[in-house]
């Protein structure tokens, strides 16, 4: 083995250990950060922790799923969900508002932020890889009904599609239809129905299969 | 585009730890009033325009999540690039430095490499 060929790689070896440009980026960033006291080391990790682990869209899931069973709290619900929800101890430090619309025989609802990628992730967790590409941004309110078709939602032509366009102040949760069979299902049990596509918008039909 | 999912998460949520920690770092910053949640959205906004115009990928997405978070962390003069460069090559030493297995640590500032 040449010089040449060895310097080469022992330049690799020892740069396999340095973490990828982004990854030492941040890293970066966030050890400036901690040094001046802008946030904590222990409030990140818990935050990554709860995302990853414990905030998704079951929360969510319960939340349609009290709404199917009490009227009262899918009237506060349509009313102020951001307020509805916080009562249930859900909205976490949620930054904005939010807003429940209801999916009828006459109207589905579907959500998207076209501007980067607004949801409300307190309740619903991180949002799906898809919500955050350029394709369904720029498309879902174009042509909702060919994006519902590639989600595999056939939507007669009577049925009005709404799309709702996220902001950083104003976020949205579609409250689908509750599906038939289903008057004698507890709440864990509707909550096991309620998919988080369905929350979105991308989903109409709920399965009952699943319970 | 996607098949529907259920409840039951399909796999990790972050496909790299960096991810988590710039969406982390941003939200913190805006849940503590440090950086205004509309124009983080602008500014994600904007940088969405530049990486996803490249491709479409969850990959340049949290790529535009990083420019963003340091683009609005220069605007509202919480840290400046030059700082985060001077930083930066110091963990690049650290870690070229530090043998593979041990955690690596920075050198205090003034001290010898």
């Amino acid at each position: 083995m040449d010089d040449q060929k060895k310097v080469t790689e022992l330049y690799h070896t020892l740069h396999s250990h340095l973490p990828s440009e982004p990854a030492l980026r941040v890293k970066t960033i966030q050890s400036l950060l901690v040094e001046k006291g802008l946030i904590q080391e222990a409030t990140i990790d818990s935050w990554v922790q709860a995302y990853s682990e414990d905030i998704g869209p079951r929360r969510g899931a319960e939340v349609i799923a009290k709404a199917w069973l009490e009227p009262d709290f899918k009237q506060a619900l349509l009313a102020d969900a951001a307020q509805a929800v916080d009562e249930l101890g859900l909205m976490g430090k949620a930054v904005g508002h939010l807003k429940a619309v209801e999916n009828t025989d006459a109207v589905h609802n579907m959500v998207v932020c076209t501007l980067c990628s607004c949801y409300p992730f307190a309740l619903l967790g991180i949002a799906p890889d898809w919500y955050k590409k350029a394709a369904y941004r720029s498309r879902a309110v174009r042509e909702p009904r060919q994006v519902l078709r590639e989600f595999g939602v056939e939507l007669a032509d009577e049925i009005t599609v709404r799309v709702y366009d996220s902001t950083a102040e104003l976020r949205y949760l579609v409250i689908p239809q509750r599906p038939a069979g289903t008057e004698d299902f507890t709440a864990a049990q509707l909550a096991d129905l309620v998919t988080r596509n369905a929350m979105i918008g991308t989903q109409r039909e709920l399965s009952v299969e699943v319970a | 585009m996607s098949t529907p999912e259920s409840c039951v998460a399909a796999g990790p949520v972050f496909a790299e730890q960096w991810q988590a920690e710039a969406l982390a770092m941003a939200d913190l910053l805006m849940q503590s009033g440090q950086v205004d949640a509309q124009v983080w959205a602008q500014t994600l906004g904007a940088q969405l325009a530049h990486w996803q115009a490249q491709e479409d990928s969850v990959e340049h997405y949290y790529q535009a999540v990083l420019a963003a978070l340091q683009v609005v962390l220069r605007d509202n003069t919480l840290l400046a690039e030059p700082e985060i460069a001077r930083r930066q090559h110091e963990w690049e030493r650290a870690y070229l430095s530090t043998p593979h297995g041990e955690p690596v640590m920075l050198k205090k500032a003034g001290a010898k490499p």
